[in-house]
């Protein structure tokens, strides 16, 4: 892909014109920030537009020499403007015009009619699908680095590539919404530890004589499943969200935690049961203030996690205390 | 929980040393990866730092998949393949005017063979001027894997009887010696005949386990072998053992056994896959991972 096809995806035909209606350094701020995940960019232009008075002769000769209708800008989720300081609401004062996906700006009538000295132009649009992939490398390292019982940790790392448009086009530029997903799995093995010995037997034990078709056995694992199931529950997710830090915090937030629940065969008896088999953690980074690279760092608690589990654990216990097999 | 089977107990920081230049004041490499995964890696410099060039030195196993905010020119240089680029002697040469972004330089690569055991990557980043190197950072990552070790074998072998109702299995302990999570393990069998034209093995193979046949099979992670069948001569390998895959879905084997064969004249054998116990046999080979 040539520097050239990015360029254009970028949006920014129109600036040439306003540049050369402005004049040079009254252009004061071009703003943008890719919306990641949904592949969208909104464009923010603030535009030193100086007093009525100091307008009429020099600006008007420019309009009439590069602007004789307004500007047209086709896929437009949305736009808005105001004059500043005294808050004029371009659209409510038919200077930007929409009409569904379309919208027309009249710089002539900007120039004409307002009144204050800056004006702010916001402009979303979709960003192409193939360009983003391009243009922002996320990356979640696969291996996570594992302590035995304090914690698992894994590294998050944006770099930007083709960032030299953002530079040429743009005074800031913001990426966010850089979706990372991540599958943390619960061992069984981790289940096994924390159910207390003897309980862990009665599993097995419950396990192998539902196989053989045993009613109380069957119940106690029914019980036992419609006890796991509770992380689904809002309640215990938000407590999965606590034993999940990230760092650095300005520049990642974690967004899901859903655990998903998959049929294991607890301690090799041959009787499936439903545990929560991994925990899919959904995160979103940002990049700001003109940076091209970062890194991070996601941690999960396990001695949280495993409290979370044993207070589960311990629900069971008492709700299948008179189940006997 | 234990999440990962691995066992990353020590510090993976990457290590940036080197005659490292007090104007590279950032620089990152992902501090560990499979084979196969994005290596990602950056450096930032002081901007105003006089240079002609930069040379990034590699791995020769390692292939480029990107260099970050360069000219597309820099790979004029580079033999393109799909997707991997490799340099000439293992070094990419860029050239100050093709760097986009005044102060930042960065790397998305990968290695693509499969290491016998877990090494080092180093990237040795040099800043050239007049054709002598002014300053340099080392970029070290760890190439990790899983890697299985069978640490306890059945003593005795399973005697199948229509007194065990359900199929016994011979229990192998494996342990993880590498860093890399074991995913999808399970036994395979390998049949490889050397003379093919005069040889034909075929392994009779179900996707569901037919409990009214023999209780003789080796169970593989998508499907039941009953037997082997050779007709023929020539020479061959059978090979059982386990298999795995790590997250990047490249695949290992832990090898448990291999027979030779060697069938001098045409015959048309039918091999049961079994271990060697009395007339009723099974071999269904059930790994478990500590």
């Amino acid at each position: 892909m040539s520097v050239d096809s990015v360029t254009s995806g970028l949006g920014s035909s129109f600036l040439p014109i306003l540049q050369k209606l402005l004049g040079s350094g009254e252009l004061v701020h071009k703003g943008a920030i890719l919306y990641h995940k949904s592949s969208e960019i909104e464009y923010t232009y603030q535009i030193s537009i100086g007093n009525p008075q100091s307008r009429i002769n020099e600006i008007t000769k420019r309009l009439k020499q590069y602007l004789t209708k307004p500007v047209e800008f086709d896929d437009v989720i949305e736009i808005y403007g105001f004059g500043l300081p005294h808050n004029e609401d371009l659209k409510k004062i038919g200077i930007i015009k929409v009409e569904g996906q379309k919208a027309t700006i009249d710089f002539s009538a900007i120039f004409k009619t307002i009144k204050s000295e800056l004006v702010t132009i916001t402009i979303r649009k979709p960003f192409p699908e193939i360009l983003r992939r391009k243009i922002v490398e996320p990356h979640m390292v696969k291996s996570a680095k594992h302590s035995e019982t304090d914690y698992t940790e894994t590294n998050l790392e944006i770099a930007l590539d083709y960032s030299d448009l953002w530079y040429k086009h743009f005074d800031k530029f913001t990426i966010r919404e850089i979706e990372f997903t991540f599958n943390l799995r619960v061992a069984l093995d981790s289940i096994e530890q924390t159910i207390p010995k003897d309980f862990s037997q009665k599993f097995i034990h419950a396990a192998k004589m539902a196989k053989r078709g045993d009613n109380n056995a069957l119940q106690f694992i029914k019980i036992a499943q419609d006890k796991f199931m509770l992380f689904q529950n809002q309640e215990k997710t938000n407590e999965m969200f606590k034993t999940i830090s990230i760092n650095p915090e300005q520049n990642f937030k974690i967004t899901h935690v859903n655990p998903v629940m998959q049929s294991c065969e607890i301690g090799g008896a041959g009787h499936p049961i439903v545990l929560p088999g991994s925990m899919n953690i959904s995160l979103e980074g940002r990049i700001e203030k003109q940076d091209v690279a970062l890194s991070g760092t996601l941690r999960i608690d396990l001695k949280q996690f495993n409290r979370i589990l044993r207070n589960i654990i311990d629900e069971i216990k008492i709700a299948t205390k008179k189940i006997n097999f | 929980m234990n999440e990962l089977n691995g066992n990353l107990d020590k510090d993976q920081k990457s290590k940036f040393v080197v005659n490292k230049s007090h104007w590279i004041f950032e620089n990152y490499i992902s501090p560990r990866a499979l084979p196969n995964e994005q290596i990602l890696g950056w450096i930032k410099w002081d901007p105003d730092v006089q240079y002609d060039k930069i040379l990034i030195k590699y791995d020769p196993d390692v292939v480029f998949h990107r260099i970050l905010n360069v000219d597309e020119s820099v790979f004029d240089q580079a033999e393109t393949q799909d997707y991997d680029v490799r340099f000439k002697n293992s070094t990419a040469v860029i050239e100050k005017n093709l760097i986009q972004i005044p102060g930042f330089l960065g790397f998305r690569v990968a290695y693509n063979l499969k290491p016998e055991d877990e090494k080092e990557l180093t990237f040795l980043i040099e800043f050239i001027k007049n054709e002598e190197t002014i300053g340099s950072v080392e970029l070290t990552t760890e190439l990790i894997r899983p890697k299985l070790i069978i640490t306890e074998r059945p003593s005795q072998g399973i005697v199948v009887n229509e007194l065990i109702p359900s199929l016994p299995s011979l229990s192998f302990t494996l342990k993880n010696m590498g860093h890399g999570e074991v995913e999808k393990l399970g036994p395979f069998l390998d049949v490889k005949s050397w003379e093919t034209k005069d040889m034909k093995i075929e392994v009779k193979h179900t996707k569901e386990r037919d409990i009214n046949e023999d209780h003789v099979f080796v169970m593989t992670t998508i499907r039941y072998i009953p037997k082997i069948i050779i007709r023929g001569s020539g020479m061959g390998m059978i090979s059982m053992g386990f298999e795995y895959y790590d997250k990047m879905n490249n695949k290992y084997e832990t090898e448990l056994v291999s027979v030779p064969l060697n069938i001098p004249k045409k015959e048309n054998l039918e091999i049961p896959v079994s271990s060697t116990i009395s007339n009723k046999q099974t071999l269904l080979l059930e790994p478990r991972l500590i």
